[in-house]
């Protein structure tokens, strides 16, 4: 499979993940997947939610944050440039597979990666992956034409305070949960490994353990004129207040 | 607008207005997944103006081809029927 390692801002990333499902679906490009980070420091929400519900917009534009929709569902995300790595893959859907039984699928990838960290991970459903009892990655998809676009996080040294107080869960979900914040119930690579992990040691370990689950070696490769010219198409959606601000 | 939350496994969160038992405005949000996606849009096209008598029809007919993942199709009808009843 193609390895992109491409990275920007976040409407290029949601711009260029979304290309890749569109030619890929239609049979004009071939199937990939990236491992990326966002610079700068950004939020994705998830398609239907609400951005003033999901996200405290006074304080991330005080810090010059910028919020973007996804394609895909799910919740908010802070996509820490010097703390998070991001995957997206494109596959076929297989038929008469369950969308949470895809999602364990996809997601051995990223419990691979975080083996290959040290770390003992497992999927729960309907889209994270924890360590000891925590999530350290949440994963969100969308479909067209029988493919899968499956996009999700791997926190190794998020600023979880940041976190908290940029994004703002309905509280009854985490009293559900059994805790009182954002930061009790998430984990980062480096917290539980008890040291500094870098983006490019957690991406050696997402190269090798994202390959062990697809049993396919992954290909360096660049993104296609196709596929950067449809980006930059899209990017004006991603940009745009009426995709962002429409829920 | 009024508004109402039901937590399942994902959240979903209506708002919605009505006047003299007619949706005029609605709005279905969340954290949950709906494939393919477009399907949330259309529905809330589709309850402007209608009757709040006929909202289960509605979804019923709208989503038939949607699959839900945090929340179901009875969760939607259930919050639209609460949301719409007189206060």
């Amino acid at each position: 499979m193609r390895l992109l390692l491409v990275s920007g801002d976040a409407k290029f990333n949601m711009a260029l993940d979304e290309a890749l499902l569109e030619l890929i679906s239609l049979g004009r490009s071939e199937p990939a997947i990236r491992f990326y980070r966002f610079s700068p420091t950004a939020i994705t929400i998830g398609y239907f939610q609400s951005i003033e519900k999901a996200v405290n917009l006074r304080k991330a534009l005080s810090l010059g944050i910028d919020v973007v929709r996804r394609p895909t569902g799910g919740g908010a995300v802070l996509h820490d440039e010097k703390g998070e790595l991001t995957y997206s893959i494109v596959v076929p859907e297989i038929p008469g597979e369950e969308v949470e039984k895809s999602f364990r699928r996809i997601c051995l990838g990223v419990v691979l990666t975080l083996e290959e960290l040290g770390l003992e991970a497992s999927f729960v459903p309907i889209n994270d992956v924890i360590v000891s009892g925590r999530k350290i990655s949440g994963s969100a998809q969308t479909r067209r034409r029988g493919f899968i676009l499956q996009h999700g996080t791997i926190l190794y040294n998020t600023d979880l305070e940041l976190m908290q107080e940029l994004l703002t869960p309905p509280t009854e979900k985490l009293l559900e949960k059994g805790v009182s914040s954002v930061r009790g119930r998430v984990t980062t690579v480096s917290e539980q490994l008890g040291r500094e992990v870098s983006f490019d040691e957690v991406l050696s370990a997402a190269i090798k353990g994202f390959s062990r689950a697809l049993g396919e070696e992954l290909v360096p490769s660049n993104p296609t004129e196709d596929e950067l010219n449809l980006t930059s198409e899209l990017e004006r959606k991603y940009g745009s207040e009426k995709w962002n601000e429409m829920r | 607008m009024r508004e109402l939350i039901i937590r399942r496994e994902k959240t979903l969160i209506i708002s919605c207005s009505t006047e003299r038992g007619v949706i005029k405005k609605v709005k279905i949000s969340g954290d949950f997944f709906a494939f393919p996606e477009g399907s949330i849009d259309k529905l809330e096209r589709e309850l402007i103006g209608k009757k709040v008598t006929d909202v289960e029809e509605i979804v019923k007919s709208s989503l038939r081809r949607c699959v839900l993942v945090g929340v179901s199709l009875e969760d939607i009808v259930e919050a639209l029927k609460r949301i719409t009843q007189p206060l």
